[in-house]
């Protein structure tokens, strides 16, 4: 089928062989025609043609718009633009070629099935005068969208593993970072492997005498040198048991230091030994509330004959009641401080020099002897 | 022209026919002073229904196309017709 144009003059010739017209007759037959149907479309908008179509008018409003070459911003003015809509006599007459063929549905299994031949994979429009007749061969339908695997989502799957491999080793790095440098640390020290530390022996509340001569524990005994430990344990052997071991009580009603002396020491006069490791319970000494847990300090000698660390300790004592006292404004207190003379030497009282008034100290030194309390 | 509308209108009909029979053989008709009447030919094509998920193939088609001269384009009215449909 060619693609040619019919001018005016040849439809013209046409016509009038057609109909056996004059020419110059079909030629103003054909200008009247134009113009009638320009007139119409210019006033009505819309002129109707049987057997040929309608011709009609369709608005555009005015719109703004830019110039492709320049660039600049143009304004479209409002605008009428011609269509034509075919008859159907004109319709089935210029399809006439193709009237024949009808839609086809295309076997769904087969297009994605069928990728590779491109000529054997056309599906065939049959005709609906005889359905087995092949009549065209239809190009192959689009390929379908398959899983498959383009090669650059390969690269870029395989970029992302290359990725992740190297990141997963960085990563594993930082987190064992502080275990690699502690291992690095050790062998810069290989003492502390050898020796653990040893923890700072906790010392009890009460200054017993196991704090100087039982000054190790029997764990540090064992990490000792061989030298180390034979005299320590000389020295642990020469210790006396104490003849009062000391411990906890738990006062009752009506209990005071110097009753519990009594109890645990055979002796009520040694009562301030117990005060001086429980004066942050009891500010008074001769108060002590039921139910109190009180520390019992050991003592190594006995009533008649206590050791040199025994008289000193019962002499602190001594001193830290005549304080309390003095703190609560007795009288007394002061003959508290006279007993110190007879459990402790004259160098106790000057270490507790500044804490003890002049005048107590005076009449201290005028007394010769230890006064009966 | 003083003819009998009888004739004009079996003249008309001629020309319509003739019209027709040139479109048909693919060949653009020239209106002088209205514009040219062209027939194009859409080729077959292959589509998918997506409620039915079915591939169907369409069959080539031809259309009569209408292309306004610049004679028709310069006396058609510059303001919106009221009656315009």
């Amino acid at each position: 089928m060619s693609n040619n144009k019919l001018s005016f003059t040849e439809l013209v010739d046409l016509i009038a062989q057609e109909t056996g017209k004059p020419k110059s007759l079909i030629r103003d037959l054909l200008h009247e025609f134009i113009s009638v149907t320009s007139d119409g479309l210019t006033k009505d908008g819309s002129v109707n043609v049987a057997d040929l179509g309608r011709f009609f008018l369709k608005w555009y409003a005015e719109r703004s718009g830019t110039n492709p070459k320049t660039g600049e911003d143009i304004t479209v003015p409002g605008h009428h633009k011609v269509f034509f809509k075919p008859a159907k006599s004109i319709r089935d007459q210029v399809n006439k070629t193709f009237a024949h063929l009808q839609a086809n549905k295309v076997d769904t299994a087969q297009v994605i099935s069928e990728s590779k031949p491109v000529v054997e994979k056309t599906v065939p429009l049959v005709s609906t005068a005889s359905p087995n007749k092949v009549v065209a061969p239809v190009p192959k339908p689009a390929p379908v969208r398959t899983k498959k695997e383009t090669p650059k989502k390969k690269e870029n799957k395989r970029r992302r593993w290359l990725w992740l491999l190297l990141i997963i080793p960085i990563l594993l790095i930082l987190y064992l970072w502080p275990g690699l440098l502690k291992d690095e640390k050790v062998p810069d020290e290989p003492a502390m492997l050898e020796t653990p530390v040893v923890q700072p022996e906790v010392i009890p509340i009460t200054d017993s005498p196991d704090k100087d001569q039982n000054p190790v524990a029997n764990d540090t005994l064992e990490q000792m040198p061989e030298e180390e430990l034979s005299e320590t344990k000389a020295e642990v052997e020469s210790v006396p048991e104490p003849n009062h071991p000391g411990g906890t009580h738990i006062t009752g009603p009506g209990d005071r230091f110097r009753v519990i002396a009594e109890s645990f020491y055979d002796h009520a006069e040694a009562w301030p030994n117990i005060y001086r490791v429980n004066q942050d319970i009891a500010s008074n000494p001769d108060l002590l509330y039921p139910g109190t847990r009180i520390q019992i300090p050991p003592l190594y000698g006995n009533k008649d004959s206590y050791t040199e660390k025994d008289m000193e300790q019962i002499a602190e004592g001594y001193i830290l009641v005549y304080l309390a006292y003095k703190k609560l404004e007795e009288p007394t207190a002061k003959h508290y401080l006279w007993a110190v003379q007879k459990w402790g030497s004259r160098e106790l009282l000057e270490l507790y020099k500044t804490r003890i008034d002049p005048n107590d100290l005076q009449k201290n030194d005028q007394i010769d002897g230890f006064p009966n309390f | 022209m003083k003819l009998p509308q009888q004739e004009v209108k079996a003249l008309l009909k001629s020309t319509m026919k003739i019209l027709g029979e040139q479109l048909e053989e693919n060949e653009s008709v020239s209106l002088s002073s209205l514009g040219i009447l062209s027939c194009k030919t859409s080729k077959e094509k292959k589509s998918f229904n997506v409620v039915s998920r079915e591939y169907w193939l369409y069959p080539p088609k031809r259309s009569v196309k209408f292309a306004a001269s610049t004679t028709l384009k310069a006396v058609l009215p510059t303001k919106e017709l009221n009656h315009e449909q």
